[in-house]
């Protein structure tokens, strides 16, 4: 379960990646709904979709501050946006947050379409959310 | 079960609801918002422009090089471009300015052709309506149109455009678009040929696009016109140094259009004439109008409406301020033996800055000096012969016609003797987040329809006449002495500019280069009758142009001062249009004492900070203040005065004490009569009684000195008789207790640098990339020009250079980059701030392993293909 979980996450996360590559973001929202209707369980797959959303807006943002200029580059767009001291962690906090109520939007309505697919039973959803097996 | 279907159901509606509507508005732009989700898109959007801020030495292949290409960037970013063809230079240099400037030279572009609002919204829409009113992309148009394909200056412009269109490629294919493009959500359309003369049509719009008859005709309407001459004389009442002596001839004029409307609807107007146009004859069912009274009612009304307009436009739309220092010392007074050339020209002063400086090097081309990015040719500069800088002639190339509208016919006007239809364009504005806007220019034969109210004036600028001008920079760089730069300035039409110069055989010399229109009748400083009596005639032929060869002295200056002598036969222009002569002053008495120079004393007198106007009228206030009783704080700023050595340092308090007395003066004098005569100041700053308003620093100076008992020192209002003493004695007291109020009782803490700033805002006018405001020296006087109170004009590029050894020494407050994350966007400020030079050195010169190289290689492909 923890490897399906871990290849849907890098494969999720790689989709959204290469989707902002080509402009199309949109992809973030089309990730997170196929996720929804893959997972089993409607955390899990919320779960999932957020953490690809979240990842891949992150991970490029990333990249940036390790090639180039991010944070002074935040600060600056911040600046321009009259945010002042705080438009450096809101700039950077902006993407990473768009990317997860994209997921997220797509999770809900990719959970919601489940019922017209021909899907196998959903299972009752763990009392144990917290258990280990279910951290993804 | 019903029930939890129906659960699903609208569960599923909700969800597809609420993702469409946030999908939907993260993906659209709203307003002059750009789209939110492609911004903040890390991959493409407005975060790829932290990388790539620092240049790297790099091999490309660029589409349209015929042979390689090397651009050597030293280590403050100065460009050293080497080709085997000019073509490939051309290239390269559109190339090297898009890859520093692309933001820049695109938001001139779409200021020059009315696209601003397409970016930014209706804030840009005044501003667009107004441009594509005078034309500029007509007369690009008709610019290029003129040039056949085997010319140099197409094949120039070609090139250069494939240079920059090579970038925008690029940069659009890595996502790599300079950070405002991000933020205004939009993408550069590819640069034209047009775009660069568009772009020599603002720079011109910048430097001649004047109000001045605007000005004369609100006051005129206001004071009536003999109180109006006695303010704002045309002729100068104070010394101003021309560099243009005389004695003067007549001669046959120049055939010249009438306007820029003329030659571009000529089409049109044929047509016209083959349809049995006019529309009407006078002696037909349409009355002629009475054109001899000059001041027509609405006037004034048309003018201040004008002036709302001209308010919402950006400021450099307009050329308001008087530009720049230029002269040159003759070989005899330097120490090297050759000619010493300085030039600093003052514009509006920004981030990134106007100009460009480059080094060009390719077979039968050398040239070295500033451009304007957009332009593949620099404007101030030298070639391995001849040296030049400008300063702006001043002269009057815009001018206002009153056309007598026919009330009935509401687009038909009254010229030589007939009835005509104005010519109608309609012009599709986009604007960002609403509909297009549908614009009608209207134009008479003297141009575009300009007012909305009162008076119908049209503007007939002479920068809008299709013109050589860009030929004539390409011949200035390839000049091979003076002959051949003076030759090739004979077809140079606008702005009018001073081209001070010196070539490497010891020949200096300054030529007012410009199309100075001759009229038929009328008084071209106020707005012109337009039933064709007062049309222009022709151009003051190139021999009569003012000019000077150095010949009756060991120097030549130009600081905007008027070129001629009183005596000249043609009109130049009023005292509105010149710089009252206080830098002039100093430059000649400078460069009058005994002794040689050197660049470097050139380099200190470019950052001079004295007042000369302060040096003649201080001690003329301090006479007045003898014998008065003062109070302690006023014995103190006498004293302090009375030591001061005119001097506008920043920690200098003589230099406030000044100022503000200064000011107040002006204002005791003028603004009774300016409150009597009801001109509404108010409302428009440029109306007001002001430092900068030239005509009335003349008056007050000459009139303080030479004629004190002068009427108009008196106060209308109260019917006081007052003398110039008085109204000394008044404005003293009044600084005082302003400095006071203001600063403080202290009167050794009133340092000008608490009174002056100097500002240097960013082009996009966020304050955040801009420079300043600090305290800073010199004032509007100085040649180190500081405007008023809060400076944002001055020093655009200071240069010297001296055929001695081939030197040049430069400085200016900015850059080589636009983007406010490289290290070259604002690296050569601070040196510029504090008086200090760089050599610019000739890229033979440039050592090999400081900076970045970039080599550009011909596409291989398109190679093959060949």
């Amino acid at each position: 379960m923890m490897r399906k979980s871990l290849l849907g996450l890098v494969i999720g996360t790689l989709a959204v990646w290469g989707g902002l590559w080509l402009g199309w973001w949109w992809i973030t929202f089309v990730t997170g709904a196929l996720l929804a209707m893959w997972s089993l369980t409607a955390k899990r797959a919320a779960w999932a979709a957020l953490a690809t959303g979240g990842l891949g807006w992150a991970l490029p943002l990333a990249l940036h501050a390790v090639h180039g200029q991010l944070f002074a580059l935040a600060d600056l767009v911040g600046q321009i946006l009259g945010l002042g001291s705080a438009g450096l962690v809101v700039v950077l906090a902006l993407p990473v947050l768009l990317g997860l109520i994209v997921s997220g939007l797509g999770a809900w309505a990719g959970r919601s379409l489940r019922f017209l697919l021909p899907m196998p039973a959903a299972r009752p959803e763990p009392s144990g959310w917290t258990r280990k097996e279910e951290a993804l | 079960m019903k029930g939890t279907q129906g659960k699903k159901w609208l569960h599923l509606c909700l969800s597809v609801t609420v993702s469409c509507v946030v999908l939907f508005g993260a993906s659209r732009s709203f307003g002059a918002l750009p789209a939110l989700a492609d911004t903040l898109n890390p991959v493409q959007g407005v975060f790829t422009a932290a990388d790539h801020t620092v240049a790297q030495t790099k091999t490309l292949q660029v589409t349209g090089l015929q042979s390689p290409v090397r651009i050597k960037l030293e280590a403050d970013g100065t460009p050293h471009i080497r080709a085997e063809r000019a073509r490939d230079a051309w290239l390269a240099i559109g190339y090297l300015q898009a890859e520093e400037r692309l933001f820049q030279m695109d938001m001139m572009r779409r200021q020059g052709r009315g696209l601003l609002a397409e970016v930014l919204g209706p804030d840009g829409l005044e501003s667009d309506i107004f441009q594509r009113q005078l034309g500029l992309t007509q007369t690009a148009e008709a610019e290029w149109q003129n040039l056949t394909e085997d010319s140099e200056d197409y094949e120039m412009l070609t090139a250069f455009s494939q240079g920059v269109n090579a970038v925008i490629e690029e940069k659009k294919a890595d996502h790599e678009l300079p950070l405002m493009f991000h933020m205004l959500g939009y993408e550069p359309q590819p640069w034209t040929p047009q775009d660069s003369l568009v772009l020599k049509g603002v720079m011109t719009q910048m430097l001649s696009l004047s109000i001045t008859p605007v000005y004369y005709s609100i006051l005129a309407e206001r004071m009536g016109e003999e109180r109006v001459q006695e303010f704002f004389p045309v002729l100068p009442v104070s010394e101003q140094h021309p560099y243009a002596k005389g004695p003067y001839a007549k001669a046959e004029l120049d055939p010249m259009p009438i306007s820029a409307a003329q030659v571009l609807n000529q089409g049109v107007v044929a047509e016209r004439q083959s349809e049995s146009q006019p529309v009407a004859q006078a002696a037909g069912g349409q009355e002629e109008p009475d054109t001899a009274n000059l001041l027509p009612k609405g006037l004034a009304a048309a003018g201040l409406d004008l002036l709302d307009r001209l308010n919402d436009l950006p400021s450099y739309a307009i050329h308001r301020d008087s530009n720049s220092n230029g002269w040159v010392v003759a070989g005899s007074k330097t120490v090297s033996g050759q000619p010493i050339l300085a030039g600093d020209p003052h514009l509006g002063l920004s981030l990134p800055t106007i100009w460009f400086p480059m080094d060009v090097e390719a077979p039968g081309l050398h040239y070295q000096g500033v451009a304007i990015p957009g332009l593949p040719l620099v404007m101030i500069g030298r070639n391995d012969q001849v040296a030049w800088t400008i300063t702006n002639g001043q002269n009057p190339q815009t001018f206002y016609y009153r056309e007598r509208m026919d009330e009935e016919h509401p687009d038909q006007y009254f010229y030589k003797g007939a009835w005509r239809s104005l010519d109608l364009r309609t012009e599709s504005i986009p604007v960002k987040g609403q509909e297009a806007e549908q614009v009608v220019v209207k134009s008479s034969i003297h141009g575009p329809i300009v007012t909305r109210a009162g008076v119908t004036l049209a503007l007939d600028w002479i920068g809008a006449i299709p013109s050589h001008s860009l030929h004539t920079l390409l011949e200035l760089v390839k000049a091979q002495d003076h002959q051949e730069f003076r030759t090739a300035l004979k077809q140079w039409q606008a702005p009018s500019l001073n081209f001070v110069y010196a070539d490497r055989q010891g020949a200096i010399g300054i030529i007012g280069a410009g199309m100075y229109p001759v009229f038929a009748a009328g008084k071209p400083w106020m707005p012109l009758d337009g039933t064709g009596g007062e049309d222009i005639v022709g151009a003051i032929p190139f021999e009569l142009w003012p000019q000077a060869d150095g010949s009756d002295g060991d120097f030549l200056g130009s600081a905007n001062q008027l070129q001629v002598e009183s005596d000249y036969p043609y009109y130049m222009g009023t005292t509105w249009y010149f710089d009252p002569g206080q830098r002039i002053n100093r430059i000649t008495e400078e460069l009058a004492k005994p002794g040689k120079v050197t660049p470097e004393q050139m380099g200190a007198l470019q950052n001079d900070v004295q007042d000369d106007l302060a040096g003649q009228l201080v001690p003329r206030l301090l006479q007045a203040l003898q014998g008065r009783s003062l109070n302690e704080t006023e014995q103190q700023v006498v004293a302090e005065l009375s030591n001061w050595d005119q001097r506008m340092t920043v920690d200098s308090t003589g230099a406030t004490m000044w100022w503000v007395f200064w000011d107040h003066y002006l204002h005791a004098t003028f603004d009774p009569w300016w409150e009597k005569y009801d001109i509404p100041f108010k409302e428009h700053d440029d109306l007001a009684v002001q430092p900068a308003q030239p005509s009335l620093t003349q008056n007050l100076l000459h009139w303080t000195l030479d004629d004190p008992s002068n009427a108009n020192f008196s106060n209308p209002i109260t019917g006081e008789t007052r003398t110039a003493d008085q109204v000394m004695v008044t404005a003293f007291r009044e600084a005082v207790q302003q400095l006071t109020d203001e600063l403080g009782p202290q009167t050794d803490k009133w340092t000008w640098d608490r009174w002056h700033v100097r500002e240097i805002p960013a082009l996009t006018g966020i304050p955040t990339l801009g420079y300043g405001p600090k305290g800073a020296g010199g004032d509007l006087f100085t040649l180190n020009v500081a405007g008023v109170t809060h400076a944002v004009h001055g020093p655009s590029w200071r240069m010297v250079i001296d055929w001695g050894d081939d030197s040049m020494i430069a400085t200016y407050p900015g850059g080589q980059s636009e983007n406010p994350l490289s290290p070259w966007y604002q690296n050569r400020l601070e040196e510029w701030w504090n008086g200090q030079y760089r050599p610019f050195v000739k890229g033979a010169a440039v050592s090999g392993s400081d900076g970045v190289t970039w080599t550009l290689n011909p596409d291989s492909q398109e190679k093959e293909k060949e």
